[in-house]
């Protein structure tokens, strides 16, 4: 119970420390859009031959002819009320926008990294067993390979091959097939949704649907994660404590699981929260190669419309996630490692 | 000098990969000099009645719709995408390797408190950062690159810190300041130099991650604009032609991405392994 | 059962290198029968471990067995495979490892991994299992309670213990013990080493000590096989070998072992005088009297780290052309002093007067531009570690020539290379780079350049703690000359208290950065008081039998 206890103190403090980085982020991405270019005011005005009186107008509205640091004040009490403002594109609070996506973003980067994972982890502990052999070298191949395409290059390429010549994949875009029905909005994750209605012909629409995206993300994440389990194993492997199990006579499959694997496995969790920061960066690339409606699609909509609102809402939010992942990573990294809770 | 070179010789013939992705990427860079006497044809002249015709003996790399020749369009903008990624990461470098320096020498709170910085930026979905910089500095060539370079910076600050960091306390810094020198004169003469070989691994891979960051901030309609030749935005503009079967728009700019980054990526990891052979990965 | 437990003869190792194959064990043959104990001595590279290694089958991936046998109760194990070395790894050989911290799973606790090797042979419940290892931990003198410690919240002496915990858990015939002590402090050693030898009488068990200590090995062991670059070269009863070396080797290695009454002189009298460059060749001369001046004076000084002491409240003075040891185990402060002294760090409370001036007011970062700065110069420990990887052997000597005495060109080059020549470095060394030197050459490099500049004072911390002894006789040898010849003063701070004795004339014992004794050497020899002194003294392991045979007869 200690370790739990130690481990809650050690995520509060880490909390609590990444407080000021998200309040950094928040001033940032204020700053930012304030330097934007582009003047909202002026692009949402009726047309180009809009008066000064109309843009006037719309600037009042918005709140753009107050000073910065009052804006800068009103748009922290703004985020602290949970009120993000209105997407001048979609007309719809940035709340309700980010909530209606966030779970089909949730949903492709999970996928992608759950495949990358299930992928990476036999693959790097095979090439680490036996270094210098085909199978390690196809690892290597396969790894230097994997950071070279660029996803949206992957993603289009996976496109023609499943799609336009084998036509074994949906049309890639969308979450779901036009034609078929969308399941009740429960959680908003399509798969949870279709399962919890017993709908197994939908579920398979939709895992279709996103299995190619998935892939995309998963090829560009295969990598880093196979690369760091291969090193991390082949650096544990090689360590005294593994010669001192060897040398009592355990089982060399023990030796393996108990003493070489969860050791190994640390810096991989740590590659992981990296790994999956990365990815919620990737998704804006994703999502625009297949029409995904997620929140990167929907910022990068805003952002090229000069839409201030979603854009910051669409960093805090990702600024939010970051600090989830990272503290979730904390709690597993405590319970893995025990010298995180002794000092 | 001559000893130098029998051993630069010596370690290209053992290392074949990275002689290979060495001449890889000399040859690129090569090419992206002397493009606009190679390309065959003027990379932004359409010609719209030869629109999006597949690869031929002519057009290498086939047309795109309007006509224009891909290879040529490549070659073009190879110079451009390398440029880019050199800048960024040279500018980077400069900046982080003697900003992490001088932390890592010093430690302490500063340290302290530019590690934790460092590392909350790490996590940080960088590519969303470039975003909003590019989108907030404006569409321009100078901006993609300030907005890579800012994303790349945490990697060196933190690098040349770590790398200095297990120096500091080396017995030959310590003589160092018994034989006179001062903590400045440290980290410029004793300390920077010895980190150069494996920040050159360090700089090899960024300049693989550089390009693939240029190219997707054009991608996505971000960096550089059409009509300039350019990997991202040609990807871009054949994202629309991939569904009726068009693949040649899509898939040579992707495979010219894929060849620079491979390169540098190949050179990065043979240094690492000339450096270090304990480091394979 | 008679005959030999284990049984090695003719045992070829090599290595695949990238320059090639590399021999490290040469033809070596010995024999260690049930409830014996051999040592196995050598210096670095002379095979030592390697020989362990293949015996348990341990060695490195790219090691080989290429000729030989080894025999275990008769029974041939030169080519077992996995399964079978499996089973005889801790039911019947077991291995005791050097730096016991690292050879534990970090992660795990140790009760844990006792138990695991309590479960490694037999199969039992979890409940007796952890009976099992509670009753090691009893064994190996370790409260019960510390079951669920982890790796890092133990000493480096209580790893170890745990490790001895784990290899007699399989009831093994015999133990080898590889370095198991190296880098513990000498209290330490000798309680762990005791444990050991309890222990082997009480189990009945059989011990391989591989050590680079001839004292150890003489104290420890009954046998003693020394080895020599992949040879064993004499093979003897301890007290035989030490009485009386047969090989040349082996006198050289027992005449540079230092005892409690050796001189540095008689360090190196067993060494060719080609061996020892730039060392006088005569036996010692008269010591030069100090004058009565102080050079140095330390008023209570004091250094804290974030939340410990590391030096409360020391002071001591140093005369012109005196030496002056400063001996303590780790965290004891001394190195902590000789930073202090040589305006590395600073201190937080005491003065410090150098030749009448107080430089403990100059802080630290700005005196490299002090004109005192080359009177005070330092020796590192770590030979390798103190020269800079992309300097030459010139670059190291002459940088601080050129920052202190602001000399360029040819009177670079002449000052460089006379005090390459002082230290006994030969001129076509010094375009070389510190990889393409040995750890010997190394030392001279570091020591070559501490006194290009001329300094009063050397600080000297822990100078030859990494090198062999063979090359600590010749580095010891050529100090002391040096001392004498230029009329140095050294502050020498070492862990060994028969190298300070012999280098110094005064000596102040440190213990948790507070002096326990201080007085001359031979008074503090011949009659310590304090009751920690008296401690240190006895830990020091010792080759001379015939005291202790005496007195136990």
């Amino acid at each position: 119970m200690a370790v739990f206890r130690s481990i809650g103190r050690r995520v509060g403090r880490r909390f609590v420390a990444s407080l000021p980085a998200l309040l950094g982020v928040v001033v940032f991405t204020f700053l930012l859009m304030r330097v934007l270019p582009g003047d909202p005011a002026a692009f949402f005005a009726s047309g180009p031959n809009a008066g000064q009186e109309e843009i006037d107008e719309l600037r009042r509205q918005l709140g753009l002819d107050r000073p910065i640091p009052e804006q800068l004040v009103r748009y922290l009490y703004d985020i602290a009320t949970g009120h993000l403002g209105r997407s001048i594109t979609t007309g719809q609070p940035v709340v309700r926008d980010l909530a209606e996506r966030l779970p089909a973003s949730l949903e492709l980067s999970l996928c992608g990294l759950v495949l990358a994972l299930a992928l990476a982890l036999p693959l790097g502990i095979i090439a680490a067993l036996r270094p210098g052999s085909p199978i390690d070298h196809g690892v290597r191949f396969l790894c230097t390979l994997g950071v070279c395409v660029p996803t949206f290059v992957s993603g289009l390429l996976l496109i023609y091959a499943f799609y336009v010549l084998l036509g074994i994949a949906p049309d890639p875009t969308g979450r779901l097939d036009i034609f078929a029905a969308a399941p009740p909005d429960i959680t908003g994750f399509l798969m949870i949704d279709f399962v919890l209605v017993g709908d197994l012909a939908g579920l398979r629409a939709a895992a279709a649907q996103l299995l190619l995206p998935a892939i995309t993300m998963a090829l560009f994440v295969l990598a880093p994660l196979a690369r760091m389990t291969r090193a991390s194993l082949m650096t544990v492997l090689g360590s005294d404590f593994i010669r001192t199990a060897r040398s009592i006579g355990m089982t060399p499959w023990r030796v393996i699981m108990v003493y070489a694997l969860r050791n190994a496995l640390l810096p991989v969790l740590t590659i992981v929260g990296i790994v999956f920061s990365t990815m919620l960066g990737a998704n804006v690339l994703v999502e625009k190669v297949f029409s995904w409606p997620g929140i990167g699609s929907y910022a990068l909509d805003a952002l090229v419309a000069s839409d201030y609102a979603p854009v910051q809402g669409f960093v805090l939010l990702i600024a939010v996630l970051f600090v989830i992942v990272n503290l979730t990573i904390d709690i597993l990294y405590g319970i893995a490692d025990p010298r995180v809770s002794i000092e | 000098m001559n000893a130098t070179l029998r051993h630069t010789g010596w370690v290209l013939r053992s290392n074949p990969v990275t002689t290979f992705a060495a001449g890889g990427a000399l040859a690129m860079v090569i090419v992206a000099i002397l493009s606009p006497w190679i390309a065959p044809f003027d990379p932004v002249a359409s010609n719209v009645p030869n629109a999006l015709q597949p690869p031929s003996l002519t057009h290498w790399a086939g047309t795109d719709q309007l006509g224009r020749d891909i290879f040529s369009r490549l070659i073009a903008a190879a110079k451009l995408d390398l440029a880019i990624a050199a800048s960024a990461v040279g500018l980077s470098f400069a900046v982080g390797a003697v900003i992490g320096s001088f932390c890592g020498y010093r430690g302490g709170r500063l340290d302290r408190a530019v590690g934790r910085i460092v590392d909350v930026l790490m996590a940080f979905p960088l590519f969303v950062l470039a975003m909003a910089l590019v989108a907030a500095l404006g569409n321009r060539v100078e901006n993609i690159i300030i907005a890579t370079a800012i994303i790349n910076l945490p990697f060196y600050i933190r690098f040349a810190r770590a790398e200095v960091n297990v120096r500091r306390n080396a017995g030959w810094v310590e003589a160092a300041r018994a034989g006179g020198d001062s903590h400045m004169s440290i980290v410029l003469h004793f300390l920077l130099p010895n980190i150069l070989p494996t920040m050159a691994v360090q700089i090899s891979l960024n300049l693989g991650w550089a390009i693939l960051n240029a190219a997707g901030l054009s991608f996505l309609g971000l960096g550089v604009q059409a009509p300039t030749p350019e990997w991202g935005i040609m990807v871009a503009e054949g994202a629309r032609f991939i569904s009726t079967g068009q693949w040649w728009l899509v898939t040579f700019p992707g495979l010219a991405l894929m060849l620079a980054v491979l390169c540098f990526n190949l050179l990065g990891d043979g240094l690492r392994d000339i450096l270090d052979p304990r480091m394979r990965t | 059962m008679s005959g030999p437990l284990l049984q090695v003869e003719d045992l070829h190792v090599s290595f695949s290198t990238r320059g090639g194959i590399v021999e490290a064990v040469r033809g070596i043959s010995f024999s260690v029968a049930p409830g014996k104990t051999l040592a196995i001595v050598g210096e670095s590279g002379s095979g030592k471990s390697v020989t362990a290694y293949a015996v348990t089958q341990l060695l490195d991936t790219s090691a080989r067995i290429a000729r030989g046998q080894i025999r275990f109760r008769g029974q041939d194990i030169t080519r077992a495979d996995a399964a079978q070395m499996q089973a005889l790894r801790g039911a019947a050989v077991s291995m005791v490892f050097q730096s016991p911290r690292s050879a534990l799973n970090p992660i795990r606790s140790i009760g844990r991994q006792i138990m695991d090797a309590v479960g490694a042979h037999h199969a039992l419940p979890k409940a007796a299992q952890r009976a099992r290892a509670l009753e090691l931990l009893q064994a190996v003198r370790i409260p019960e309670d510390r079951f669920d410690a982890y790796p890092g919240e133990l000493s480096g002496g209580m790893c170890q213990r745990v490790l001895i915990a784990m290899a007699i858990a399989g009831s093994p015939a015999l133990l080898i013990a590889d370095e198991p002590t190296t880098g513990l402090d000498v209290t330490t050693q000798k309680a762990v080493m005791d444990l050991l030898a309890r222990l082997i009488v009480e189990r009945n068990m059989s011990l391989i000590l591989i050590t680079h200590d001839l004292g150890l090995a003489a104290q420890y062991c009954a046998d003693v096989a020394v080895m020599q670059q992949g040879k064993m070269v004499e093979q003897a009863p301890a007290a035989a070998l030490f009485r009386n070396p047969q090989h040349e080797y082996t006198r050289k290695l027992v005449a540079a072992s230092p005892t409690f009454n050796s001189t540095v002189a008689d360090l190196v009298s067993a060494m060719p005088a080609t061996d020892r460059p730039g060392c006088r060749p005569e036996r010692s001369v008269e010591r030069r009297e100090g004058s009565t001046a102080p050079l140095l004076e330390a008023h209570n000084l004091i250094k804290r780290y974030a939340n410990a002491t590391a030096v409360g409240d020391v002071s001591f003075s140093l005369k012109r052309g005196e030496s002056l040891g400063v001996v303590g185990e780790s965290g004891s402060g001394k190195s902590t002093i000789s930073r202090m002294v040589c305006r590395l760090i600073d201190q937080d409370g005491g003065r410090i007067v150098f030749n009448g001036s107080d430089i403990g007011t100059i802080p630290a970062r700005d005196f490299h531009a002090s004109p005192l700065r080359r009177d005070i110069q330092i020796v590192f420990q770590d030979p390798h570690d103190s020269l800079n990887p992309r300097f030459s052997a010139f670059d190291c000597i002459a940088h601080p020539v050129r920052r202190l005495l602001k000399l360029t060109g040819t009177a670079l080059q002449r000052r460089v290379a006379e005090s390459a020549e002082r230290c006994g470095l030969s001129p076509d060394l010094l375009p070389r780079f510190p990889h393409q030197l040995s750890g010997g050459q190394k030392a001279r490099i570091g020591i070559a350049r501490a006194i290009a500049v001329e300094p009063r004072l050397l600080v000297l911390d822990e100078p030859t703690a990494a090198l062999d002894v063979s090359v600590q006789a010749i580095v010891l040898k050529l100090l002391d000359d040096l001392r004498r010849d230029e009329g140095l003063a050294f502050l020498f701070v070492s862990h060994d208290l028969n190298v300070v004795r012999m280098m110094c004339e005064h000596i102040i014992v440190m213990r948790q950065g507070q002096i326990v004794e201080s007085g001359a050497s031979k008074g503090l020899f011949a009659a310590p008081k304090a009751a920690y002194t008296r401690d240190l003294l006895a830990a020091i392991p010792h080759f001379e039998p015939e005291p202790v045979l005496a007195a136990e007869a």
